[in-house]
């Protein structure tokens, strides 16, 4: 049965799992390291003859289009392959945490195991989002293809004062199926490491339903971690000045706590297991590829 | 803000202009070249028209004829074989419209000239372009008598049209309509060199002579209706109908709308120079033309904006840019002649209708959601409603041939938009709107395209679609720009002014406008245009190397007072001057001329102790080396530092700085290409 989040015990998880979060901090950034790569390479050495005054107008952006055409194909390769590698991370280390704490989460922390995990769990997770991103696009059809038609009328009769307010519908309902498609997420990827499931569909629909039965801790919980997660990634590219790139490494840090935070606030207050009578084993209906200490000796 | 009509002195030069464009026929003093007289009804539920028509057209030239050509645009969306429906290839001109069942087309029943001589069995379609055999866009109609010049020869017509559904500005969309290029029009006679009356091309517009028109629009009772010229009285007819009927004067073209009151409705307003000319436009006007405040007093005049009722909330920001335009216009260009202007922004799904325009009438555009941020920042209304306003200089009194020479109308006006539009955003005139950079953006779609374009082509001769686009609008106005950039502010503005001075009401051509500006530059401003309207050649300096080197001293021999001396020897044979050859350096600067058009180029260069001077290149050689000698370095080499050439998109190699710059910044780019989505998608930079 799952319990209310807890952002405190998110927080003092996260903490806990500390190499975790500089882990996934290092990863987010060193995926996009190879567009970074591709732009610097192909406008760096131009941009430094730039002078420091404003340029006439147009000349920037103009610049940067004709530097940028050439590599645009090998720069939109880093970008998407960037981006499928950061996907493909995030399930990793959701699935792996789950992994930990279903074993012996409540008495040790170990990286590599908890990644270890995570590839082995890689596909189970992998379907979950693939489930969430399905429902999530369906459900966001269902809204606005209706919306689109209405809108439309709208403003072809002399009622037209209604289609702005049939647009603010839509977008706030798109907005509600956007966040309970998340929490939903969230709740079932926990429910998935439940001993015995493995149907990711099953996860996301009982994630669906103890989201609408706790609709306000839910949310409150994103919003407590989502905001200064968005507003720390956000952050660096508004601040100027020589401090920018110390200011874009600790932002993003925080950033990456707060995400690993947000998982784990939606953690069961207690393992799925109990510890077995050595923390270090896990038990013996888990399957484990990593040696045991049993099997060490 | 008071948008309701309450000029008093507006009403009564309107009453004054309504008496004496009385419901007579058009008297012969008001007579130009072509005069028309039409008698049309609409027929909502069939969506047709049922016209009778008389032209009266005067041989202006020396040059006699004995025959007509006639535009019958309408037959252009007679099917999918037709000239027009070919080269649009399924597409539209602004989004994807399928005729379907909705086709159009005009069909003459009856022709005679003033004789009574029947002209029908002299009437066939012509193909002066492309021998279409499909295409019925121009008709050709031999007369039994030669008109010479000074003649006037009277046709009476009966025609029928069925409109299509809206397709390039013409046609239905449910009860609405918006009627343009709807009667049979005649082409332009051009003495010797015949008549000039092209097939209607996708890429193309139009071409007509000025005359003054009077025309009876017979429709439902109720509907609002809106049009060229004014309206002069209205009278019931049969059926629950009525008729109403307007006059112009000196113009070349005839457009309507119409629709249901339940749909549209009409917004009342006027412009009246005290009121609605910005003070800081009027004083700037006066500094670049030379002329006093008094010499650009602008008179009032009454605008009438039909809206959907579904946008009324958007008809003060739509009449606001409506006064906005008259007074830039007014001012940099001439007082608008004519009492009223109609603007027309279409309903939902009709979005073909707008953004475009015919003599006093002008369709813009907009969309309900405008009254929303962020869609409200972006100005379209603004920039629309001041294009095509301007369109009632360039294409309305100046009348060039747009079918041969688009971009004298387009360009030229897409240059007078983009300053308007900058005025508006400097001074802060429409607080809605971000500001944005239109100069900029309209440069960056330059980059676009791979072959070079050449501007001065005929409207269908055009590689591609939108390179007609991009050539007429954008590229002219960068050209125009780069103009201005050359032979100065003031120079431009009077050059343009001269431009519709000499030739409203008379189609000028291009080297017309180039001699306007030539005279008010002082300077022949030929080689310019040649190269940038008539030519594809496209403008790239670049700084090639800068090299910095320190004296050394001369090996070898020297020859010294009749011997040859060891060079070290003659060396020391010198006057010392106490100066050090540490303490110079030698600096070659190289420019090269990467792009095929040549002009004067200015290069700054700056010194490492901040010192800054200015060197002219006359960049008619491909490259060119300076040899400079400093006590300091070169700090900074910039071709172009003003960016007068804004023509030139290849800038990466105008800047050669000694000390590279770090990046100020590690996601740079990033920061970077957010500026240009949000340039290209919010319209704010």
């Amino acid at each position: 049965m799952a319990g209310k989040p807890s952002p405190g015990a998110g927080f003092r998880l996260a903490l806990r799992l500390r190499r975790l979060v500089a882990t996934v901090w290092l990863v987010s950034m060193a995926v996009f390291l190879p567009a970074q790569l591709v732009v610097e390479l192909a406008v760096g050495a131009t941009r430094a003859n730039l002078p420091d005054r404003p340029l006439p107008p147009g000349d920037r952006m103009l610049i940067l289009v004709e530097l940028i055409r050439p590599v645009a194909g090998p720069l939109a390769l880093a970008l998407v392959s960037g981006a499928l590698a950061l996907l493909a991370w995030s399930v990793l280390w959701h699935g792996g945490t789950v992994r930990w704490w279903q074993g012996a989460g409540a008495t040790r922390v170990r990286l590599a195991e908890i990644l270890g995990h995570g590839v082995v769990w890689w596909w189970r997770y992998a379907r979950l989002a693939l489930v969430a991103v399905t429902v999530t696009v369906a459900m966001l059809a269902t809204i606005w293809l209706p919306f689109r038609s209405l809108i439309r009328s709208a403003e072809t009769a002399a009622g037209g004062g209604r289609s702005g307010v049939l647009l603010v519908t839509g977008l706030v309902l798109s907005a509600v199926v956007l966040i309970v498609c998340w929490l939903a997420t969230l709740r079932g990827a926990w429910l998935l490491g439940e001993s015995g499931r493995r149907s990711a569909v099953v996860a996301w629909l009982r994630g669906f339903g103890v989201t609408i039965r706790q609709p306000i801790s839910s949310f409150f919980t994103l919003v407590l971690w989502a905001a200064p997660g968005f507003a720390l990634l956000a952050l660096p590219v508004l601040v100027e000045g020589r401090a920018a790139g110390l200011v874009l490494l600790l932002a993003w840090l925080g950033s990456a706590f707060c995400w690993v935070a947000l998982y784990l606030s939606f953690a069961p207050k207690e393992p799925f297991v109990k510890p077995t009578v050595s923390p270090l084993e896990p038990p013996t209906y888990v399957t484990s590829h990593f040696p045991t200490q049993s099997s060490d000796q | 803000m008071d948008i309701t009509f309450t000029h008093r002195s507006s009403a009564l030069l309107l009453a004054l202009v309504a008496a004496a464009l009385t419901l007579g026929p058009i008297a012969a003093a008001d007579a130009g070249t072509a005069d028309y007289e039409i008698e049309v009804s609409l027929d909502p539920d069939a969506h047709r028209l049922r016209a009778s028509e008389r032209v009266r057209w005067t041989n202006t030239t020396a040059t006699p004829t004995d025959e007509i050509y006639l535009h019958l645009y309408l037959n252009a969306f007679a099917s999918s074989e037709t000239t027009f429906m070919r080269e649009l290839k399924g597409g539209s001109l602004r989004r994807r419209v399928a005729l379907s069942d909705d086709w159009g087309w005009v069909r003459i029943e009856r022709m005679v000239l003033d004789d009574s001589v029947d002209l029908m069995p002299e009437m066939e379609f012509v193909r002066p372009n492309d021998d279409n055999a499909d295409d019925f866009s121009v008709a050709r109609v031999a007369l039994p008598r030669v008109i010479e010049p000074g003649g006037v020869v009277e046709l009476e017509l009966e025609f029928s049209a069925q409109l299509p559904r809206i397709i390039a500005r013409t046609g239905f969309m449910g009860d609405f309509y918006l009627i343009g290029q709807w009667f049979p029009k005649l082409g332009v006679f051009e003495g010797e060199e015949g008549w000039n009356c092209h097939q209607f091309h996708a890429s193309s517009e139009f071409f007509a002579d000025f005359g003054a028109y009077r025309v009876l629009i017979t429709l439902p009772e109720d509907w609002v209706i809106g049009a060229t010229g004014v309206e002069v009285g209205s009278a019931p007819a049969d059926d629950g109908q009525r008729t109403v009927t307007y006059r112009a004067e000196r113009v070349h073209d005839f457009a309507w709308c119409a629709a249901p009151p339940d749909l549209m409705e009409v917004v009342e307003t006027d412009f009246s120079p005290g009121r609605d000319v910005p003070i800081p436009w009027l004083e700037r006007a006066q500094s670049l033309l030379g002329l006093s405040a008094a010499e650009l007093e602008l008179p009032p005049m009454r605008l009438r904006l039909i809206v959907p009722r579904a946008q009324r909330v958007l008809a003060p920001r739509m009449v606001r840019a409506a006064r906005l335009s008259v007074a830039w216009f007014g001012l940099f260009y001439g007082p608008y002649p004519y009492p009223q202007l109609t603007i027309v922004s279409p309903p939902r799904g009709a979005e073909e209708a707008g953004g475009m325009e015919y003599p006093n009438f002008i369709g813009t555009g907009a969309n309900r959601l405008d009254a929303y941020s962020p869609f409200s920042w972006s100005s379209d209304i603004e920039a629309v409603t001041v294009h095509e306003f301007g369109h009632q200089y360039f294409q309305g009194m100046l009348a060039s041939n747009e079918f041969e020479e688009a971009w004298l109308d387009e360009g030229v006006n897409t240059y007078a938009e983009l300053e308007c539009m900058t005025a508006i955003s400097a001074g802060g005139l429409v607080p809605e709107i971000r500001p944005f950079a239109y100069w900029g953006a309209e440069r960056l779609s330059l980059v676009i395209p791979r072959v070079p374009v050449k501007v001065g082509v005929r409207a269908w001769d055009y590689r591609r679609r939108w390179t007609y686009f991009l050539a007429s609008y954008s590229k002219t106005a960068v050209v125009l720009r780069t103009a201005e950039g050359l032979i100065g502010r003031e120079a431009m503005a009077r050059g343009l002014r001269s431009y519709f001075d000499r030739y409203a009401f008379r189609h000028p051509s291009g080297r017309d406008l180039v001699a306007a500006l030539g005279d008010a530059a002082g300077q022949d401003v030929g080689p310019f245009f040649e190269q940038a309207i008539w030519g594809d050649a496209v403008p790239d300096w670049a700084v090639t190397s800068v090299r910095h080197d320190s004296p050394k001293a001369a090996a070898g021999f020297s020859w010294v007072d009749g011997e040859w001396r060891a060079a070290e020897e003659a060396e020391t044979g010198g006057a010392d001057d106490g100066r050090s050859d540490a303490d110079i350096w030698l600096i070659e600067v190289e420019l090269a001329r990467l792009g095929d058009f040549s002009g004067p180029v200015e290069v700054e260069l700056t010194w490492a102790d901040g010192a800054a001077e200015r060197r002219t290149w006359g960049g008619e050689e491909r490259w060119i080396r300076w040899r400079l000698e400093g006590s300091q370095r070169l700090a900074q080499v910039v071709v172009d530092p003003d960016g007068v050439w804004a023509l030139e998109t290849r800038r990466a190699d105008n800047y050669w700085r000694d000390e590279r710059a770090s990046a100020d910044h590690p996601l740079w780019w990033v920061r970077e290409v957010l500026g240009l989505a949000g340039q290209i998608f919010l319209k704010w930079s």
